[in-house]
């Protein structure tokens, strides 16, 4: 009867541990994975502006050369849609 | 007595038909006005930045593409872009924005009203007439039109203790005897058929003394207003903000 129960709290605890592992193991394939891919991308770094940073110097800039507030929002504007569509295009471009 | 009633009555009569005709006939007519715009190269603007160059020569490239309207009727003058003609949006945004046009302007007996690109469309800028117009003899003929010139400054405090004097260069023309022109300008003893502020400048391109194009100011009488000073406090606190 010990041999059975003995038995049996093993087989839980290594189906158990064994089950736990598989899952541990499925997260660090997927990670492996990702890994992989990102390596596979020819290790290309992608350099995006910082819009804010350009959008305010855009306003600066602008004020400094002398057009109105209204103008010189309009550019600021303009400028950080412009660089938020081409940070886009940077990123969109590395997808397998 | 009773010849002098029916001759009073005769006399009614015609005082009447006479008024009737009278306000039939004296409706004024509309006159609409359709501005083409240029910008005029500035070899050494933005050079310091590329994003502002780029989007100063696409409006320069964009600029023909844009067309406004100036309508006057008894009440005064709307002033309004029309339709984009321009399949690239950006473009045209770029030259709106160069061109120095914020949104349609009212011009009344005292004062200007004109919508901004960054207040509710209920809320207007109110500012007085533009004044201190120096009338010069120097004329030009404008399609047909005798048109005489006249100076002004349009003066920009770029809020670092600069102030600039951009030169304005109106043609106005006195055979046009209404005080209105593109933009808000006006305050002239004629029709403004040629503008230029800065580098920008405005042209017209049709006139038309007999327009069935109008306008209703009523709305005058449900909007709010600001001051221009209020308006640039507001977008240079905003701008504060732009590096967040």
């Amino acid at each position: 009867m010990k041999k059975v129960m003995f038995t049996a709290i093993a087989m839980i605890a290594f189906v158990g541990s064994s089950m736990g592992n598989t899952i541990a193991e499925r997260e660090v394939m997927l990670t492996a994975s990702e890994d992989t891919q990102v390596a596979g991308m020819d290790a290309s770094v992608v350099v995006t502006k910082d819009c804010g940073v350009a959008k305010f110097s855009a306003y600066n800039d602008a004020r400094s050369a002398g057009f109105t507030h209204e103008q010189a929002t309009g550019m600021a504007w303009n400028v950080y849609f412009f660089c938020m569509s081409e940070n886009s295009k940077k990123v969109t471009s590395i997808q397998p | 007595m009773l010849i002098y009633k029916e001759v009073m009555k005769k006399i009614t009569v015609l005082i009447y038909t006479l008024l009737f005709v009278n306000v039939l006939f004296s409706q004024q007519k509309n006159i609409s006005v359709e501005y083409a715009v240029n910008i005029d190269d500035e070899k050494e603007l933005f050079n310091n930045n590329p994003s502002l160059r780029k989007m100063f020569d696409d409006a320069r490239m964009g600029v023909n593409r844009l067309l406004f309207n100036l309508v006057i009727n008894e009440s005064g003058s709307k002033f309004y872009e029309n339709a984009i003609l321009s399949s690239d949006e950006r473009d045209s945004k770029s030259a709106t924005i160069f061109a120095g046009y914020s949104g349609v302007t009212f011009q009344f007996q005292n004062s200007i009203f004109q919508e901004m690109n960054y207040l509710e469309k209920d809320i207007l800028v109110k500012e007085p007439l533009k004044d201190n117009w120096e009338l010069h003899i120097e004329t030009k003929l404008i399609d047909n039109y005798l048109c005489y010139k006249a100076t002004n400054v349009n003066k920009v405090d770029n809020g670092n203790g600069k102030i600039f004097n951009h030169p304005v260069i109106a043609w106005y023309c006195p055979e046009l005897p209404y005080s209105f022109g593109p933009n808000g300008y006006g305050n002239l003893p004629g029709l403004i058929l040629e503008l230029q502020v800065r580098n920008v400048v405005y042209g017209a391109k049709k006139v038309d003394l007999d327009s069935k194009l109008d306008f209703d100011s009523s709305f005058l009488n449900k909007v709010k207003t600001i001051s221009l000073e209020d308006y640039n406090n507001k977008l240079q606190k905003d701008a504060e903000n732009f590096k967040d």
